[in-house]
């Protein structure tokens, strides 16, 4: 722990490396290791909410029709409400994906570990379509009971994109 | 992922060079939709045909690079297979 302190004639960096309590020491462990495990959980509450809140910009982004200038179709809110519904369900521990949006009004989530290494969610007003190049594997699938998260999704995002 | 018509805007660029690409790109795209392409993903007529689908010209005037890949699923969860074989098989080039 160091404290920076001036006076008025004077400039000091006032380190005070000895005589902290015990106390202290027990409380900054606990602190550290606080934010230790935050920064191995990727996908926390805030990472949920952050991901949340692009999902909201992207929507507000493509709102209208033709948002790229070459026909696009708006993204409705039903759309974005379904993909904060999937963002919520997505297990604990992974990478968080980047949030993209199709020209036909969906919204994707994608994540990228390699060349040979990446998975898609697809989320319209209706359902969730899911497609992956996993090595030599090709997963995909879909699900309409967006009250529940794609089981065979989630054992590949764990397989594949855990957070370190 | 293809748009509601089903197609998907391309460009031939066999006998083209890296500065061409990008003029190409800037000629044609850039002064539709008045957004400059930061990157493309390059990829052969055949990865397209392996997977049943079709390059098709579509003469446009002044613009006989221009095609449109057709024939792309009506099923979302097929089409989107098929839009990451492609992205899988293509080569990503970032605008230097």
């Amino acid at each position: 722990m160091s404290l920076l302190t001036t006076t008025n004639n004077s400039q000091g960096i006032f380190r005070p490396d000895h005589g902290r309590s015990q106390e202290a020491e027990g409380l900054k462990g606990r602190i550290l290791a606080i934010f230790t495990g935050l920064e191995n959980r990727s996908i926390s509450r805030g990472w949920r909410n952050a991901l949340r809140d692009e999902v909201q910009t992207l929507h507000e982004d493509c709102a209208v029709e033709n948002w790229d200038g070459e026909g696009a179709l708006p993204i409705t809110i039903d759309v974005a409400s379904r993909a904060k519904r999937i963002v919520d369900l997505l297990p604990e521990g992974i990478i968080s994906p980047d949030v993209v949006s199709v020209p036909n009004g969906q919204i994707m989530l994608e994540w990228i570990g390699s060349r040979n290494i990446m998975l898609n969610v697809m989320i319209s007003g209706e359902k969730a379509v899911y497609a992956g190049i996993l090595g030599r594997e090709r997963p995909s699938g879909q699900w309409t009971d967006l009250d529940n998260f794609s089981n065979p999704l989630a054992r590949d995002l764990r397989a594949y994109f855990l957070s370190r | 992922m293809p748009r509601k018509d089903k197609k998907v805007s391309v460009f031939r660029t066999t006998d083209c060079d890296n500065f061409k690409i990008w003029w190409i790109s800037d000629w044609y795209v850039y002064r539709k939709i008045r957004q400059k392409a930061v990157a493309r993903a390059d990829l052969q007529a055949k990865v397209v045909r392996e997977l049943d689908m079709k390059v098709v010209s579509t003469n446009l005037p002044r613009s006989r690079r221009h095609a449109d890949i057709k024939g792309w699923p009506d099923d979302d969860q097929k089409a989107l297979q098929f839009s990451l074989e492609l992205a899988h098989k293509s080569r990503l080039v970032i605008r230097g």
